[in-house]
């Protein structure tokens, strides 16, 4: 039997394939249950070596490369796999993403019919311009609400995201993205901005083109001159004249 | 309904041309390497599936897969490697399948019977040690398999095994090493 010892060591150098060092050499010697142990384990692996290299270098049929040659012609080198130019082969992905289109396209419409306060206070703060043309009331308190709202969403969520409020996409009105911290002054600004439009508007419908009328402009009235004749203001300065001499 | 039609403006005879030459080009170019690879690829998938037809199909197959991505290999001389770890993994891929099919097709014909017995054909062509070599192969980690089955295939040498794997040797003998170690207690 081999000595307990060195087995591991024995085992690992027939594995290894290397040669003994010199003490497992002398053990090697010295003890025959090792020595037969260890030739035992070599002439295994020696089998296994001869029974993979026998199996792993089989015969090339004769056919196969001539196959895969005629096989080569046929392709293109860069050619994609087949199924991926199959247009069946993309139907279930096309039909997938048109349904999810259609499930996000219904509940942005259902979400847009029913607008919230808050989300029309943001579709005003979005787009001044926009804001400013509407039809809303001028009131003076518009802010509160605005400003109300904002303070609300920084509370909750801390930034603006324009996205998740969009302008209709039928809306020519441009969007404007601002710092958060510079929010309140665009409503501010958006608020007064409304006012001031509202109030040109006003003049402009005032003077309407289809009501002017040609300028009448009234006749110069102009007072008459009061002229004295000039023999009395000579006479009178002829006596000046007399008395400083 | 007004019909559409794709074009790419600058498109031309003579682009296709160009294309053309290349494309023939490319096919040369592999054609030349699929003589030196091919009956490597074959014996990879040979020495996992240890079946010539199915190792014939799984060669055809990675030589196919290399051929259409031959042109996005950058580096031309890694091309041996490549058809091998291509063929590797395609081969264990067949052999997983052909596995889980038999396991079924066993399970749905005899559902009570253990394993079928090895047929006369089998018993005269393979004996219990090949059989049970086979069995250990399998069962080894799949980068210490490649390693094993390498250094059995056209005579390599360790140093074209790690060259062809694109590993240090110090990794292949020690690849090499815990595989025969494995294989040997197995078959003790």
């Amino acid at each position: 039997m081999i000595c307990h010892h060195y087995k591991h060591a024995l085992l690992e150098l027939a594995a290894a394939g290397v040669e003994p060092s010199p003490e497992l050499r002398a053990q090697l010697q010295a003890c025959s249950s090792c020595r037969s142990a260890f030739e035992h384990e070599r002439s295994l692996l020696a089998s296994i070596d001869s029974c993979l290299r026998s199996s792993a270098n089989a015969e090339i049929p004769s056919a196969f490369i001539p196959t895969v040659r005629a096989q080569l012609q046929r392709e293109s080198p860069a050619a994609p796999a087949a199924h991926i130019t199959n247009p069946l082969f993309w139907l279930p992905a096309i039909a997938a993403a048109a349904i999810i289109l259609f499930i996000f396209a219904s509940q942005d419409h259902g979400v847009k019919s029913q607008p919230t306060a808050e989300q029309s206070a943001t579709q005003r703060i979005e787009s001044p311009v926009a804001a400013a043309t509407t039809a809303a009331s001028p009131s003076p308190a518009t802010t509160a609400p605005i400003t109300a709202a904002i303070e609300k969403r920084h509370a909750s969520k801390g930034v603006i995201r324009p996205d998740k409020n969009p302008v209709p996409a039928s809306s020519s009105a441009p969007e404007i993205l601002v710092p958060p911290d510079q929010e309140i002054l665009l409503a501010r600004y958006a608020d007064q901005f409304r006012r001031h439009h509202q109030s040109s508007a006003t003049l402009l419908t005032e003077v309407a083109p289809d009501q002017t009328a040609p300028l009448q402009v009234p006749l110069i009235q102009i007072a008459e001159l009061d002229v004295k004749p000039l023999a009395d203001t000579q006479q009178d300065g002829q006596q000046d004249d007399l008395r400083e001499k | 309904m007004q019909e559409l039609v794709l074009i790419q403006p600058g498109r031309t005879a003579e682009t296709d041309l160009q294309s053309g030459a290349t494309e023939a080009a490319l096919r040369r170019e592999f054609e030349e390497r699929l003589a030196e690879c091919g009956p490597l690829a074959f014996r990879v998938a040979r020495s996992v599936l240890r079946n010539t037809a199915d190792a014939e199909d799984v060669a055809q197959d990675a030589i196919l897969r290399a051929y259409h991505r031959f042109d996005k290999l950058r580096d031309r001389g890694r091309f041996k490697a490549w058809l091998v770890r291509i063929t590797f993994r395609l081969a264990l891929d067949r052999a997983k399948s052909s596995n889980r099919r038999q396991h079924r097709e066993t399970l749905w014909s005899h559902p009570e019977r253990q394993p079928a017995l090895p047929t006369a054909e089998d018993l005269a062509v393979a004996n219990q040690f090949r059989s049970r070599l086979d069995h250990a192969v399998d069962k080894l980690p799949e980068k210490q398999r490649l390693v094993l089955l390498l250094s059995a295939i056209e005579g390599h040498t360790l140093e074209e095994v790690a060259a062809l794997l694109n590993i240090p040797i110090g990794t292949v003998k020690s690849r090499l090493f815990f595989a025969r170690k494995q294989l040997a207690e197995k078959l003790r």
